[in-house]
């Protein structure tokens, strides 16, 4: 016990290769890497980083500089020797690079690493949609905890069954949101994006519960969005906070028909008499659906603590969404 | 609520009295008082006198928070804690700070391991050159010419 207690440590290089991998975890990846001409203790400390995160809109200089970014990844993440990958977040501009089965293969190692946080960013024109492996590595992933996925039309996430854990989710759907929506009931945090307004013969089914969700975000992108929103409410018995926001470029083509739930007092959703604290609307345009939407919520929500509501008219210069 | 102290020992003999809410922000404390290491006192034989006394500083900061506000502590008591944080870490010099890491880790108390990392991590590695950060961190080079060019070519994307 007596011996070496009194040292002072006033070189980095005294510090463990634990505790440097830890330091590295606080800095962006492309950072953490360069650090590896420092000195031969340091040449490998980042491989054994838990947090990773490739960004090709960091890469600056030529499209060389593009392709050895895409090189190393390629090279790199099946290296990655951190028993425990926290996160991986991936973005990448370019489609020629990264192929379905090399994502596929990097979200199998991730996912087999306990990932919590998953995010990949990345166009992939080839014809062929996602691998179904990829669809069933995701499907049934125990500890993912947060996923944010990007869909186009022709891909087959929208299969994804079932993520036990995942507690918040950042989606931006273009069709089939109802297939998608189904996979997903253990949110606790959703923000939702849904590009088209639903097919009124399938969408909005009974069935779907989300009994942990607490905070909702939802983007008002086209019109009938209030269909969704009551949709939601009306399955969202627990939820506490309503934020709504519109999108600054909405495609409103149709004309809006009113909307019969209106003063149906039959459908008040759950949470208006239980849970639902704080609204906010950021974009407020004053429309009728809109109107209509807040009589309504303002007549039933009885546990409401705190409302914003803000103008789009005060937001046009600063739409940072 | 009676309020309990415990009392700690640094590695050259200096004695701390600090309330048990403080002591156990560290989640190593808590074990060595099971553990019965010592009856009264506690001793920590990684941990000078002058680093503990810091290590309190900080816990002593933090415990007031957490017990004035509650769960709904407000936004400006955490913007000043935040202030606080950087004040405090903004104060020390280079060897203090690794053996802050040291003991932080030690001691296991996370909020101030996770602080002194991010410090390192934005003040002696971000936006330095491969030089700079050499010479602050007091790193040996100990390449060859010709193993650092390849290290650096192999890792190329990096360095853009």
């Amino acid at each position: 016990m007596d011996e070496g207690p009194n040292i002072e440590m006033d070189k980095i290089s005294g510090l463990s290769d634990e505790l440097l991998v830890k330091i590295l975890s606080f800095l962006p990846t492309k950072v953490a890497v360069s650090t590896c001409i420092l000195s031969k203790q340091w040449e490998f400390l980042s491989m054994w980083s838990p947090k990773l995160e490739y960004n090709e809109n960091d890469i600056k200089g030529p499209d060389s500089s593009v392709l050895r970014f895409h090189d190393f990844v390629v090279k790199n993440l099946p290296l990655h020797r951190a028993p425990v990958v926290e996160s991986l977040i991936l973005t990448s501009r370019y489609h020629v690079y990264f192929q379905p089965e090399s994502i596929k293969l990097w979200v199998g190692i991730v996912v087999s690493r306990c990932v919590r946080e998953l995010s990949i960013n990345v166009c992939c024109l080839s014809d062929a949609p996602m691998p179904n492996s990829l669809r069933l590595l995701l499907s049934y992933c125990p500890v993912l905890q947060d996923l944010c996925i990007e869909r186009r039309e022709d891909d087959n996430v929208g299969k994804i069954v079932h993520m036990p854990m995942l507690e918040e989710a950042d989606i931006i759907v273009v069709h089939d949101v109802e297939k998608f929506l189904d996979s997903i009931t253990s949110v606790k945090r959703l923000s939702l994006r849904v590009i088209f307004t639903l097919e009124e013969e399938y969408a909005y089914r009974p069935g779907i519960v989300y009994n942990q969700l607490e905070h909702l975000k939802l983007c008002i992108y086209s019109e009938d969005w209030s269909k969704l929103a009551v949709w939601m409410l009306r399955n969202s018995p627990k939820l506490r906070v309503l934020n709504l926001y519109v999108d600054p470029s909405p495609q409103f083509y149709h004309e809006y028909h009113p909307i019969k739930w209106k003063n149906s007092r039959r459908s008040v959703p759950e949470c208006f008499r239980k849970s639902l604290e704080y609204l906010e609307f950021v974009g407020y345009m004053g429309t009728q659906e809109e109107r209509d939407f807040l009589s309504f919520f303002f007549k039933h929500a009885c546990c409401l603590k705190s409302t914003s509501i803000i103008d789009f008219a005060s937001l046009a210069f600063d739409s940072k969404f | 609520m009676s309020k309990k102290n415990i009392v700690l020992k640094s590695s050259n003999g200096i004695i701390f009295e600090v309330e048990e809410a403080v002591a156990l922000q560290s989640e190593t404390i808590p074990y060595m008082i099971e553990d019965d290491c010592a009856n009264d006192t506690i001793p920590l034989a990684n941990v000078t006198g002058d680093i503990l006394a810091l290590v309190i500083e900080y816990c002593k900061k933090h415990v007031v928070v957490a017990d004035g506000d509650g769960g709904g502590s407000s936004s400006s008591s955490q913007e000043d804690l935040k202030n606080w944080d950087a004040q405090f870490m903004n104060d020390l010099d280079q060897s203090k700070i690794f053996n802050l890491l040291l003991a932080a880790d030690f001691l296991n108390i996370k909020t101030l391991f996770d602080l002194t990392c991010q410090f390192v991590a934005d003040t002696m590695i971000k936006g330095k050159s491969v030089e700079e950060v050499r010479r602050t961190l007091n790193i040996e080079k100990d390449y060859t010419s010709e193993e650092e060019a390849k290290a650096r070519q192999e890792n190329e994307w990096a360095f853009k």
